[in-house]
């Protein structure tokens, strides 16, 4: 089977460095990252990743914006999309949700179980 | 004087001779047993000792030995004394020597009856009062004295009957059995108390005394009834433990002290007060004055010292005291001295009452409110410090807030009622109702009206308060809070009422009486009485009756609104007012009818009443002198009427007036027209007399003709007239005489005149004309000491009289003449007039008028009684002089007093002024003048009449109605928010002084402007709406953010509340705006934080706590043992920072009220799966097992939150559960909503937690958060979940043996 490819965008290194390494390690997949939203869209276009992990907090282009702009342009709107916030209201959630998400999953993340919960929400039977 | 009738020893009785001879004789036995009872002998007589009498025997009659013997025995008497030829004693006859003269036949006789000895015993025994008894040790008595069966009631023989200690209270018998062996034991004395049983059933206490005699196998007893002491002694026990009791009861601790020695008992209970045990306090006073605080003892010795000065009645302080801690204790003194003769203290008894506490709670009082101000909040300050009461509800009504002021006046602390229903703890039973209609409106969010309820404070007074309310809303536009403010309105309301009351009444009363006094016009009088009382009671016509004769009330004035048809002019033989109705009239009753369609009335009454409109009605009698004058009747025609008591009372009063009025007017015209025509008659009559009898000396010719015309005159004459010669035979008797006197003229001429004079003036007279007779004078009115002469009538009756009399000398000797008057009719009017009078006085003393009269012309001054009590010259009789009455007002009033008297008598226009008046003691009393001038055809004025009227009270309450009027504008001066008065023109007509402040104008620039000129354009815009609210009557709050005149906008937060008038319209409305920028400020910096700080504290948690969790999971390489020991530490505890970060931010976000609930459709059954799956490993850590009951019930919620709910109670189930024991989450279906319920069996809660378990960060135990791992906010947040579902949550637990969480979420 091929490798799954992930892209992580998140304004926080520290927290790029950790999802990419647990996902790596529990699931074995690909990470790529990306530290604003403009950098991720560009790099999801180009590198069409399975799955995007996208942090809703960031300065210039917040999460939920990256998403529309995202699910608007024609290369990358059939990938699936999943935040990883600090935003834990319910209406943010559903926010979230309207745009088009796959999952919401709230940090502080559990780093052993994180890769589940993505599966999980993807549909992805574990590896 | 006492003899010994032997000189030797062997003496053994006394002869008492007194002069007149021998009195007694006392023998041995009689002074045994006065020493026996105890008799005072310095107040016994010798007869009441004797047991014997004194019978003696002459020398003569004792030669016969044996017949003394016998006489002796006859009169059992032991003691004979024996008389001389002239009765004096020459010896005693003793029956014990007779005995051993009489020879041995007679002792051999005797040797088996009881020896001399014996005998003497046995006398003993018979008259002892002691009990004396020999028992048998077979358990019998053996003998038994008289007094031992006389007190029992016994005979001997019943007694012997029985073995003793069946007599023996049942109680008593063991130790008395105990004693009986002891006795037979030894050869001692032994003394014991029991009880004996009376032959009528009770029991006698005695002491006894008794030896065994082992030989004769028998006790020697005798005892003594000690009933008496016995009882008495109970009595004293009883009465020790009841102020034993009282002591320890009341509570207080006793002092004695000894003032001569300073020697001072102190009470157990007053050391343990001051923490001290029994032996540790001296008897001394220092221990007392050591002990009273340094400040205190100052003033305690002063209050002490006034106390024995007999200055005061008690001794009483509250003072400090030293306790054994070194504390200080607030201490009740209260004491009361003895005084001996001379008026020196011996000693004082008081004790001490402990009332830290009360101290202690004023004292926290204050300290809160130091405190209070302390703090920033400075709302909060101004809340506890305005006079208004504050109080803060929560949605349920229960007191969540509760001000200084509410404290004071329900007198109730926050602490005793927080939490509580406002109108379980407040409200009156009657109010309660509305209150919670009222409340339930204000939940709804509409704020009604300031209206007015009822306290109930903790002493069961009743206080009325004015409430205006607020309400709280939360972002769901849910009331969250009600802000209660309220005003003590009792007493405003008391003045009012009283005030209002009082002055209506007195308006009226001293309308009626200044009217009666000011004219005679009976008319006038009753026409101003209806018009009043028409307008007063509001009735729609008012009736003044006279009651004629023939029992035909005929209305006399009338008052009636226009469109009825009046009554006046109609003979009414109206039966409700005559008949058996009148004879309740003269009783004073009065008829009140409320609905004379219902009333019990005949119908054709009804018909003749409907004639006339009438629906309701009273009828009040006038009564003068209990003789019925009139009636006064309201009617009411338009509508039933309820008749007010007060209004009745008014009426009734009214009524009196009138009755005074009406006999008034009688009397004087009656009496003045009587007198007059009667002075000038008699005047004329004696005038005429005298001529006549002058020309009759004068002439002989004409002697016929004058004494035919003396004769017309004496026969025409009313007067009595009657001559009497020097003798004071009458001589001449007319037909007036006759007709007073009742004898005939023939068969009274020729007696003395003392036939018609009572008996005690007979004297008197004669001497009288006597004298007359030797007088110069010709005539003089004749009169005794008191005033009037007396006559006596024929049939004994005796009448006062007026009379006068001349002398004429004839030949025959002087003529006397005397004219008399029957005035018995003139007195009895006179007393009537003077009765009448009197009650006017009364009625000028309850209406507190005083009135005057001054004529012009005479210059006389008169005043009534009343007005010189109103001025307070009741110690003069006269009249003071005009300058001292004038200095007696207050000298700014001077200026108005002079003006307007002086142009009053000019004018001659009636006035009326208000002025200060000084009493000598500096009072200064207000009062009410009023004066009308009488003028002449040319206008100048003879008679002035005027009254003064006492309006001190009436000035005082307005005065003190001010006074609270101007404590309000201080408290609204003093609030921080802007209130103020707006009428419905929009203006301003009222502001305090926050105006000034906010918009730099003074008040007076601001009264009359429009609101839209001081908001601007802009702003008013935006209130508009709300000012139209208002305006229509309905209170309202909001919101809005208007601009400045510097263009900086700003929020504010505005009340207003209608102001209704009389009729419902809406006259203005209450504005209360609050500058509400800051708090808004707040909140919106509040929400960003909770936002922020989401965000900024998560960001570095994630890192922490995902780097941490895969070190612990060996991802990064094997750890050492105590690596992975400490990174496990690591991990639990920024596990446990993430949670109380997730709660913290959760409950801020809940609070801040930003999240809403989205509904959706819920299964509980699912929802309890899931959350004991959720806490599955979390229970199997702490060996706990979940038992589920998973019934499936649908309903709409948000799943999460409520999920939430149930594992947060089902993780602190299974944490305060012991390890091996279960737990339980279940629901079930209730009416509307699910009930959950998570259960354990834990350690429980204490009953005073089970309240505030829910509020943040109250746990049961201060270290669970840390022991067990939570973060104390986790029953906050089930609070805040099922409370926003519409639902309540709960905890019933039993300390020790485990909880039930319960809380119910509605199902739609």
């Amino acid at each position: 089977m091929k490798k799954k490819r992930i892209l992580f965008i998140d304004d926080e290194e520290d927290i790029r460095i950790l999802a990419s390494f647990c996902l790596e390690l529990e699931a074995g997949w690909e990470m790529i990252t990306a530290s604003s939203g403009k950098e991720g869209i560009e790099i999801a276009a180009s590198q069409q990743p399975d799955a995007i992990l996208l942090d809703a907090m960031m300065p210039e282009m917040d999460g939920l914006e990256t998403l529309v702009q995202l699910q608007n342009n024609p290369k990358t709107k059939h990938i699936p999309t999943i935040f990883i916030t600090a935003k834990v209201q319910a209406s943010d959630r559903r926010r979230f949700y309207a745009a088009g998400a796959k999952g919401v999953i709230n940090k502080p993340f559990d780093s052993l179980t994180l890769a589940s919960q993505i599966s999980g929400f993807l549909g992805w039977s574990n590896q | 004087m006492m003899t010994p009738s032997q000189p030797s020893s062997l003496s053994d009785c006394v002869l008492v001779v007194a002069a007149s001879g021998l009195i007694g004789i006392i023998t041995k036995s009689d002074v045994v047993r006065l020493v026996a009872t105890g008799v005072d002998l310095a107040t016994t007589t010798v007869e009441e000792v004797m047991s014997q009498p004194v019978m003696t025997l002459e020398r003569s009659q004792c030669q016969n030995i044996e017949l003394v013997w016998s006489f002796m025995q006859q009169h059992s008497v032991s003691y004979v004394p024996v008389l001389g030829d002239n009765q004096e004693i020459i010896g005693v006859m003793v029956s014990k020597s007779l005995m051993q003269c009489l020879g041995t036949k007679e002792e051999n006789q005797r040797e088996s009856e009881p020896t001399a000895t014996e005998l003497e015993l046995e006398r003993f025994f018979d008259i002892t009062p002691s009990i004396l008894c020999i028992a048998g040790f077979d358990g019998y008595f053996k003998w038994i004295n008289p007094a031992f069966c006389k007190i029992l009631g016994f005979t001997q023989s019943e007694l012997k009957a029985e073995p003793f200690i069946n007599f023996v209270h049942p109680k008593d018998r063991a130790a008395t059995l105990a004693e009986m062996e002891n006795l037979a034991a030894g050869n001692t004395t032994i003394s014991w108390e029991n009880r004996y049983r009376t032959k009528d059933g009770d029991y006698r206490w005695l002491l006894w005394t008794a030896k065994a005699y082992l030989a004769e196998e028998r006790i020697y007893a005798s005892a003594q009834d000690i009933t008496e002491r016995k009882t008495a002694e109970q009595a004293l026990k009883d009465s020790e433990a009841r102020w034993q009791l009282m002591l320890r009861e009341a509570n207080d601790g006793i002092w004695d002290w000894n003032v001569q020695t300073n020697e001072v008992f102190f009470s157990r209970r007053w050391k343990e007060m001051l923490g001290f045990a029994e032996d540790e306090i001296g008897n001394t006073l220092e221990e007392w004055s050591k002990r009273v605080h340094p400040d205190d003892i100052g003033w305690v010795t002063k209050v002490m010292e006034d106390h024995f000065a007999q200055k005061t009645p008690f001794y009483i302080s509250e003072h400090r005291v030293l306790c054994k801690d070194g504390s200080y204790k607030w201490i009740l003194d209260r004491g009361q001295a003895l005084w001996d003769e001379a008026g020196k203290v011996i000693r004082i008894i008081g004790s001490y009452t402990d009332i830290s506490q009360q101290q202690a709670a004023l004292r926290k009082g204050k300290k809160a409110e130091i405190q209070l101000q302390q703090e920033r909040d400075f709302s909060k300050a101004v809340i506890n410090t305005v006079g208004a009461l504050v109080a803060v509800l929560d949605r349920q009504g229960r007191i969540v807030s509760f001000n200084y002021t509410c404290e004071q006046i329900t007198g109730y602390s926050f602490e005793e009622i927080k939490g509580q229903q406002i109108w379980e703890k407040f409200i009156p039973p009657a109010e309660k109702a509305v209150v919670r209609a009222v409340f339930e409106r204000l939940l709804t969010g509409q704020v009604p009206n300031q209206y007015t309820n009822s306290w109930i404070a903790k002493d069961g007074s009743s206080h009325l308060i004015s409430w205006s309310n607020t309400a709280l809303f939360n972002a769901q536009g849910v009331v969250e809070f009600i802000i209660a403010t309220g005003i003590d309105v009792t007493e405003q309301c008391q003045v009012w009422n009283k005030l209002e009351n009082q002055y209506q009444h007195t308006k009226l009363l001293a309308e009626i009486t200044r009217k009666i006094r000011m004219s005679i016009d009976l008319e006038e009088i009753l026409q101003t009485a209806v018009t009043e009382v028409q307008h007063l009671l509001a009735c729609d016509r008012v009736l003044i009756m006279e009651v004629r004769c023939n029992n035909i009330a005929v209305p006399i004035s009338e008052s009636i609104l226009p469109e009825l048809p009046p009554m006046l002019g109609y003979e009414l033989a109206d039966p409700l007012l005559v008949g058996e109705y009148l004879a309740k009239y003269r009783q004073g009753k009065i008829l009140t009818i409320n609905d004379l369609s219902t009333a019990p009335i005949a119908p054709e009454i009804k018909q003749l009443l409907e004639q006339f409109k009438i629906k309701a009605q009273l009828v009040v009698p006038i009564l003068s002198q209990k003789e019925l004058k009139g009636l006064l009747v309201a009617h009411q025609c338009h509508n039933l009427r309820q008749w007010q008591e007060n209004e009745i009372q008014v009426l009734n009063q009214l009524a009196d007036q009138i009755g005074v009025a009406l006999s008034q007017a009688q009397l004087l015209n009656n009496l003045e027209e009587l007198v007059s025509e009667r002075t000038t008659e008699l005047t004329t009559t004696n005038q005429l007399l005298q001529a006549e009898i002058a020309e009759r000396e004068q002439t002989e010719a004409d002697l016929r003709e004058n004494q035919r015309k003396l004769a017309g005159i004496l026969d025409n004459a009313d007067e009595a007239i009657i001559s009497i010669n020097e003798q004071q035979q009458i001589q001449l008797f007319n037909r007036g005489a006759e007709k007073i006197f009742g004898y005939k003229a023939q068969e009274i001429v020729g007696q003395r005149l003392d036939i018609l004079i009572p008996e005690t003036s007979r004297p008197v007279h004669c001497q009288y004309i006597n004298e007359f007779g030797k007088s110069v004078e010709q005539a003089r009115t004749m009169a005794e000491r008191g005033g009037n002469v007396y006559g006596l009538r024929k049939n004994g009756e005796e009448f006062p009289a007026e009379a006068s009399i001349a002398k004429l000398p004839t030949r025959e000797g002087i003529l006397f003449t005397v004219m008399l008057k029957d005035i018995t009719k003139r007195q009895q009017a006179e007393e009537k007039l003077q009765a009448s009078q009197a009650l006017l006085a009364k009625a000028e003393k309850i209406a507190k008028i005083g009135s005057w009269e001054y004529n012009l012309a005479t210059q006389q001054l008169t005043w009534s009684e009343e007005l010189f009590e109103i001025l307070g010259f009741t110690n003069n009789t006269s009249i003071p002089s005009c300058q001292a009455i004038f200095e007696r007002f207050h000298p700014e009033d001077w200026l108005l007093v002079k003006n307007t008297l002086q142009q009053g008598h000019r004018d001659g226009k009636p006035w009326q002024f208000n002025s200060r008046w000084v009493l000598p003691n500096g009072t200064v009393k207000y009062l009410e003048s009023r004066g009308e001038p009488t003028v002449d055809r040319q206008g100048r004025v003879f008679k002035v009449w005027g009254t003064i009227m006492d309006i001190s009270d009436r000035v005082q309450a307005e005065k003190s109605l001010q006074r609270s009027e101007q404590q309000l504008q201080l408290i609204s001066d003093a609030l921080p928010v802007l209130i103020a008065y707006i009428d419905n023109q929009q203006r301003y007509r009222y502001n305090n002084r926050t105006y000034e402040i906010w918009f730099g104008k003074p008040r007076s620039a601001l009264l009359g402007v429009h609101i839209k000129e001081l908001f601007g354009e802009d702003n008013y815009q935006k209130m508009l709406p709300y000012i139209r609210t208002a305006l229509s009557g309905k209170t309202v709050t909001f919101e809005i953010q208007p601009t400045n005149e510097r263009g900086n906008s700003y929020w504010m937060n505005a009340t207003y509340i209608p102001d209704f008038d009389l009729d419902g319209e809406v006259k203005g409305f209450f504005s209360m705006i609050e500058d509400i920028t800051d708090r808004k400020e707040v909140e919106r910096m509040k929400s960003e934080f909770v936002s922020v700080a989401s965000h900024e504290m998560r960001t570095p948690l994630t890192s922490i706590y995902g780097v941490i969790k895969l070190l612990c999971a060996g991802r990064l390489g094997e750890l050492s043992p105590p690596g992975v020991e400490m990174a496990n530490m690591a991990l639990r505890n920024s596990d446990r920072l993430v949670r109380l970060v997730n709660d913290i931010l959760d409950l801020e976000r809940m609070e801040s009220g930003t999240d809403t609930i989205e509904r959706q459709q819920c299964d509980s059954g699912k929802l309890i799966k899931q959350a004991a799956e959720t806490m599955e490993s979390m229970a199997q850590e702490h060996q706990i097992v979940i038992e589920t009951n998973p019934q499936s019930i649908e309903f709409w919620g948000e799943r999460d939150p409520i999920l939430q709910t149930l594992t947060n109670l089902l993780s602190n189930a299974i944490k305060f559960s012991p390890a091996g024991s279960k737990v339980w989450i279940s629901c079930q279906k209730q009416e509307g909503e699910i009930l959950f319920a998570v259960q354990d069996r834990g350690r429980g809660i204490p009953t005073e937690k089970l309240e505030t378990i829910f509020e943040r960060f109250q746990q049961v135990d201060a270290s669970d958060s840390r022991k067990k791992g939570g973060t104390g906010l986790g029953l906050a947040i089930c609070r805040h979940i099922v409370q926003q579902h519409g639902g309540k949550i709960w905890v019933e637990s039993v300390y020790g043996e485990g909880s039930i969480f319960f809380f119910t979420i509605p199902q739609s």
